[in-house]
């Protein structure tokens, strides 16, 4: 064959040639072909998929090597070769069940976040990957976590304006603080051991153990508080002292009748050994009074108002209370 | 206005909350069970029967009259405690805010905040207080 | 220009076409672009304050101050991206965050977030009463201080894989949580009498977590292993406060100071010949001052030095095409350093999935924990103050000598059975077992069945124990009338029902609906809560009250109100529910090619106990909720709701009737 000829062969082949090397000097990766095929007609999908994570994932990260659009939307051949038949190719629409759709994730993502994935609570209900992941989406896969889980739980939402609450609404938590969507081996918290540890992470002061206890502390945080939200400060389910009684009985002291003195000052008064408990005497008032504005009613709105104003260290406490009777477990120390 | 160089987002929410306690009565003598023998005991306890008025005339549960030294500085009107610890609280929380692109490279934002909250039952301190945060500048991209 | 491009052409597409098979290596090359975006932000925030912010900006930063943020994102390399991103409003509000990814070899992201916390300045000014000689005051010390606490946390996780091992990856992460300001503390001294001080604290207490972890997944095989390490220390200075001498009325021979407290002790033998305004020896005391400390400043609010040390094994294995089998295994040590207690906690999880032909999901699992604290051997006399008075028995406590048998001192006209009572009821020293102990069990299975497309059904039921290692004791008499102390039942078993329905139709409607019914067996309750109604009260003859006995007081309306009634407290009170029903239902609707939707939800809640035997209690909930979402495109979204929810609680509160 002359050298004229073969230039002219070449010439012609040309077109065909490149792309068929191009095809073979890249087969070891698949994605960038293939990806580039789907970019025909998905340009403006691929752009935007190569910001993401999948965009950038490397062949080590996969069990199998493959990376790109094929991965999880299979051969796309017949698909092309279709005219872009929809139903040649996987999709993810709503026509696919979410446990189908999550089986191609999963195929993939077995890393310890999806570890328990199967049997969570999520999955069993049928939330798949792509109700809360955007896969084609920029470099924020989940766009807002809070607000993504709030399409459904709208009720959290709510509480989460309640007077007291975490700092959700204000950005400096998410619902991934405390939850994991994917579910872990005690449920959806995000926490393997029990709720109380997932509290004491970031409340770690009242963790203990103390020598003197407060038995429903281990019964569980939300005995008394409810995290989402609550009216009363502290996140408590109910205000004191009600939340207080429904387990403890009312201080002795607040059936007392407060004394509305004359001058409304404070004093105390020189006991009768003859008469017994004595009124208090208002002619021998010892010097450095206190104004005591409360009246008939003062020993009520001091027992009866914030059980917590004297035993402050609900949670527990190393330090003993002053009472013998209360064997020192009284929780005000 | 919204247009590719601009964007305007408004979030907020309104919230009306209170907690409220029913005034707390004492029940009526007969209205209460009475065990004179635990009935949880070990050995399987029996209940005994409810007595009746003592030597001096009184039933159980009854209290003395307020001459009786011990008992005259007492006071089991508990009708007004329910109100020392009521809760109501209004708040309003609003945000405005506005993006501006006034050059490829260079976009204007400014936001104007409202929170307001009325303690409208105050329990140990009023919490009532409102604020107004405004804030804007400037962002330059390279 | 080339006259033949064709050659130098295919050498072009050839090496770009070899690029991403060498970058897909997770090898560096030289990339034919470098992408860097750098956004500089500078402004400033203003404020108008009004009233309080302690509710309305608890979480806000809301002082005037400049505003500052960086963002820097940089690809270097085609497989390597680096971002860093700052904004700070002020010294109380900032955040960042940075992210690596070096060619997906190693990842790392921190983020830092710092925030303020307005707290409670308790003005307490509801704690002054005056009744007889009994006084409630307090004392404000820092009145008017605004108390805060400014957060700071900071997370960095990094992620290592090489490219050699497949299924292998390495992973870090550290966690610490900073937070200072000042806090309001509360202290109380009884019997002065009851004396409430309010100081402020300061706050330094920092949380560091760290973990390291390693996740190796091959065919059906999965594993997973972390061990973690926390350490929280408090290193701001912890306060005192004062406990005072107690003031009581002077008791037999003593002459009662001004102000009624004891004074000094009459001198000479007979009581005829002592100065006027002694209190006669005939008087009986009227009360102890019961305390175990007084006239002396003791630290409060202490927080202790606490470490952890966790692991967490978790292994799952696929068995067959539809089917797998999980286990976790979990121990973690918490130690208290200040007291060196510490509870030990062992958790094993162990789980079954599997598809029964294309309809049916069914995940059976069991759980077993077990949760071991020390023990306290309380040494109550060695906190002993100085005693208030020289030769006052009782306190401190001379050797051999307790409040009991102190009080039995004119034992001929000691009532019956009081010493069998005080051969019950210790209130020296005691070995505190704790309550934390127990064995926890679970056992449960949900069950998916999917009837129709886009449709699902999900039954669930869960079984469990709480077995407790050291329930509570109570008094109570046995058949005989005998006072006997049994310890009640510690074992706690509930079974819980779930329904749930969900169905979605096409893209327009989605509903969803649960019902969840809880039955508890012996719901964990307060055994020793409230004093049962007093049977048998008698006004006494001379002025002396109940001198008959009676129970619940082994000296009726005589017994005294903490040593002899405490004990005699056997009502159960509690906040557990012995029935727990909730219902909830949620559903979304969007009309056929429209861009908005329209949602709403609804939940009941009904819990009671009436297990409790003196009482019961009931808590009913419910609410509504609604709203409507508007995608506008890219440009326009919107989103408006409303809810309300309402919640009523029925109990009773038990009111005693002695005073003391």
């Amino acid at each position: 064959m002359k050298t004229r000829d073969c230039r002219a062969i070449l010439r012609k082949a040309l077109p065909l040639v490149v792309p068929l090397l191009a095809v073979v000097l890249a087969a070891g990766i698949g994605s960038a072909e293939e990806s580039s095929d789907c970019a025909v007609c998905h340009d403006k999908l691929s752009k935007q998929f190569e910001t993401t994570i999948h965009g950038r994932i490397a062949e080590f990260e996969t069990l199998d090597g493959r990376t790109g659009c094929v991965t999880c939307h299979g051969e796309g051949t017949e698909h092309m070769d279709e005219g872009g038949d929809a139903t040649k190719i996987r999709g993810f629409g709503d026509e696919t069940k979410p446990e189908d759709a999550a089986e191609v994730c999963t195929s993939c993502h077995r890393s310890e976040a999806l570890h328990d994935w199967y049997g969570g609570s999520h999955q069993m209900s049928g939330v798949g990957c792509a109700d809360c992941h955007q896969v084609h989406a920029g470099p924020g896969e989940v766009a807002r976590y809070s607000e993504t889980c709030m399409n459904c739980h709208e009720d959290i939402q709510a509480r989460m304006q309640y007077p007291s609450h975490h700092p959700v609404r204000e950005g400096h938590m998410t619902c991934l603080s405390c939850h994991d969507p994917h579910g872990n081996s005690f449920g959806m918290l995000a926490n393997d051991e029990r709720p109380e540890e997932l509290c004491y992470g970031c409340h770690a002061h009242l963790q203990g153990p103390f020598v003197f206890e407060h038995e429903p502390v281990f019964e569980g945080c939300d005995t008394c508080h409810d995290p989402h939200g609550s009216v009363a400060n502290n996140l408590l389910v109910q205000n004191e002292p009600f939340l207080c009684l429904q387990c403890h009985e009312m201080h002795f002291h607040a059936g007392l009748e407060g004394e509305e003195t004359a001058s409304g000052m404070w004093y105390i008064p020189a006991f009768d050994p003859a008469v017994g408990t004595s009124k208090p005497d208002r002619d021998t008032l010892p010097d450095g009074m206190v104004e005591i504005p409360n009246g008939m009613s003062g020993y009520k709105q001091a027992f009866v108002t914030k059980c917590t104003q004297c035993h402050t260290q609900v949670h527990g406490s190393d330090s003993p209370t002053q009472t013998i009777p209360g064997r020192g477990a009284g929780l005000m120390r | 206005m919204l247009s590719d160089k601009s964007e305007i987002y408004v979030n907020g929410s309104l919230s009306q909350t209170d907690g409220s306690f029913d005034t707390l009565h004492i029940h009526e003598y007969s209205d209460v069970p009475i065990d004179l023998i635990d009935q949880d005991a070990t050995d399987g306890g029996t209940a005994g029967e409810l007595p009746g008025p003592g030597d001096d005339g009184i039933l159980p549960g009854e209290l003395p009259e307020a001459t009786d030294p011990a008992l005259k500085f007492h006071d089991y009107d508990f009708t007004e405690v329910h109100d020392y610890s009521n809760l109501e609280y209004d708040e309003l929380r609003i945000t405005l805010g506005a993006n501006y692109e006034v050059l490829p490279s260079v976009k204007l934002f400014g936001a104007v905040a409202l929170y307001d909250l009325d303690d409208n039952e105050p329990y140990l301190q009023n919490a009532t207080g409102a604020v107004t945060v405004v804030s804007g500048g400037i962002t330059w991209m390279f | 220009m080339i006259r033949n491009p064709w050659p130098l052409l295919l050498i072009v597409i050839v090496i770009l076409a070899g690029t991403p098979f060498l970058a897909g290596d997770g090898e560096d090359t030289e990339p034919p672009e470098h992408k860097t975006t750098i956004e500089f932000t500078t402004g400033y925030q203003g404020s108008s304050i009004d009233d309080e912010l302690l509710r309305v900006a608890e979480y806000d930063s809301v002082d005037p101050s400049p505003l500052t943020g960086l963002l820097w994102r940089s690809s270097p390399y085609d497989t390597t991206t680096v971002g860093l991103e700052l904004f700070r409003i002020d010294a109380d509000d900032m955040s960042g965050a940075f992210e690596l990814d070096a060619a997906r070899k190693a990842r790392v992201e921190a983020t830092m977030d710092g925030f303020i916390h307005r707290l409670d300045n308790d003005p307490v000014a509801n704690l002054k009463a005056t009744s007889d000689i009994k006084t409630v005051r307090s004392t404000d010390l820092d009145f008017g201080v605004d108390h805060h606490i400014r957060n700071q946390l900071y997370n960095v996780e990094a992620k290592f894989q090489h490219p050699g091992v497949l299924g292998l990856s390495f992973r870090t992460g550290f966690r610490a949580t900073q937070r200072e300001g000042t806090r309001q503390v509360l202290s109380t001294s009884h019997c002065t009498s009851c004396h409430v001080v309010s100081q402020g604290r300061e706050v330094d207490q920092s949380t560091r977590d760290l973990a390291v972890g390693a996740h190796f997944a091959r065919g059906r095989i999965d594993f997973d292993y972390e061990i973690s390490g926390r350490k929280f220390e408090e290193d701001g200075l912890t306060p005192t406060a004062p406990y005072e001498a107690a003031l009581r009325p002077a008791p037999a021979g003593w002459k009662p100071a001004e102000d009624g407290s004891r004074g000094d002790p009459c001198v000479g033998a007979d009581p005829a010949l002592w100065e006027p305004g002694c209190v006669p020896a005939s008087t009986p005391a009227p009360f102890d001052d019961r305390l175990w400390f007084q006239s002396t400043d003791l630290t409060v609010n202490k927080i202790p030095r606490v470490e952890r040390l966790a692991h967490k094994f978790k292994a799952r294995a696929a068995v067959g095409d539809d089917s797998s089998f999980k286990l976790t295994i979990v121990q973690s040590t918490t130690e208290n350093e200040t007291t060196s207690l510490e509870y030990d906690f062992t958790a094993y999880r162990a789980s079954y999935y599997t598809m029964v032909g294309r309809n049916l999901r069914l995940n059976v699992y069991a759980n077993h924990e077990e949760l071991e604290n020390d023990d306290v051997f309380v040494d109550l006399p060695a906190i002993f103050g100085p005693a208030p008075a020289v030769g006052y028995p009782g306190f401190p406590a001379p050797p051999g000598v307790t409040f009991q048998n102190w009080r039995r001192s004119d034992g001929d006209d000691e009532p019956a059975g009081l010493a069998a009572y005080n051969a019950l009821v210790e209130f020296e020293q005691y070995l505190r077992e704790s309550r934390l102990d127990r064995t926890e069990d679970r056992l449960g299975f949900d069950f998916v069945w999917r009837p129709v497309r886009r449709g699902s059904v999900r039954f669930g039921f869960k079984h469990r124990n709480v077995d407790r290692d050291n329930p509570a004791t109570k008094l109570g008499f046995d058949s005989a009338g005998n006072l006997v102390e049994f310890t009640v039942d510690g074992e706690t078993t509930d079974n819980t029902f779930k329904v749930a329905w969900n169905q979605r139709f096409r893209k327009r409607t989605r509903l969803n609906a649960a019902v969840t019914y809880t039955t508890t067996d012996n719901p964990y309750a307060n055994v020793n809560g409230g004093l049962r109604q007093f049977a048998g009260y008698r006004a006494s003859d001379g002025g002396v009250l109940g001198s008959t006995p009676v129970p619940p007081g082994p000296r009726g309306t005589a017994s005294l109100q903490y040593y002899e009634l405490h004990a005699f407290r056997v009502a159960d009170l509690g906040l557990h529910p012995s029935e727990d029903l909730t219902m909830r239902a949620n559903a979304r609707w969007s009309p056929k090619k429209a861009k908005w939707s329209l949602g709403g939800n609804a939940r009941f809640r009904t819990a009671e106990n009436d297990e409790l035997d003196y009482t019961d209690w009931q808590r009913d909930s419910w609410g509504v909720g609604a709203n409507v979402l508007v995608a506008g495109g890219s440009k326009f979204l919107f989103n408006l709701g409303v809810d309300h929810a309402f919640q009523e609680t029925d109990a009773e509160a038990i009111v005693p009737l002695m005073d003391g």
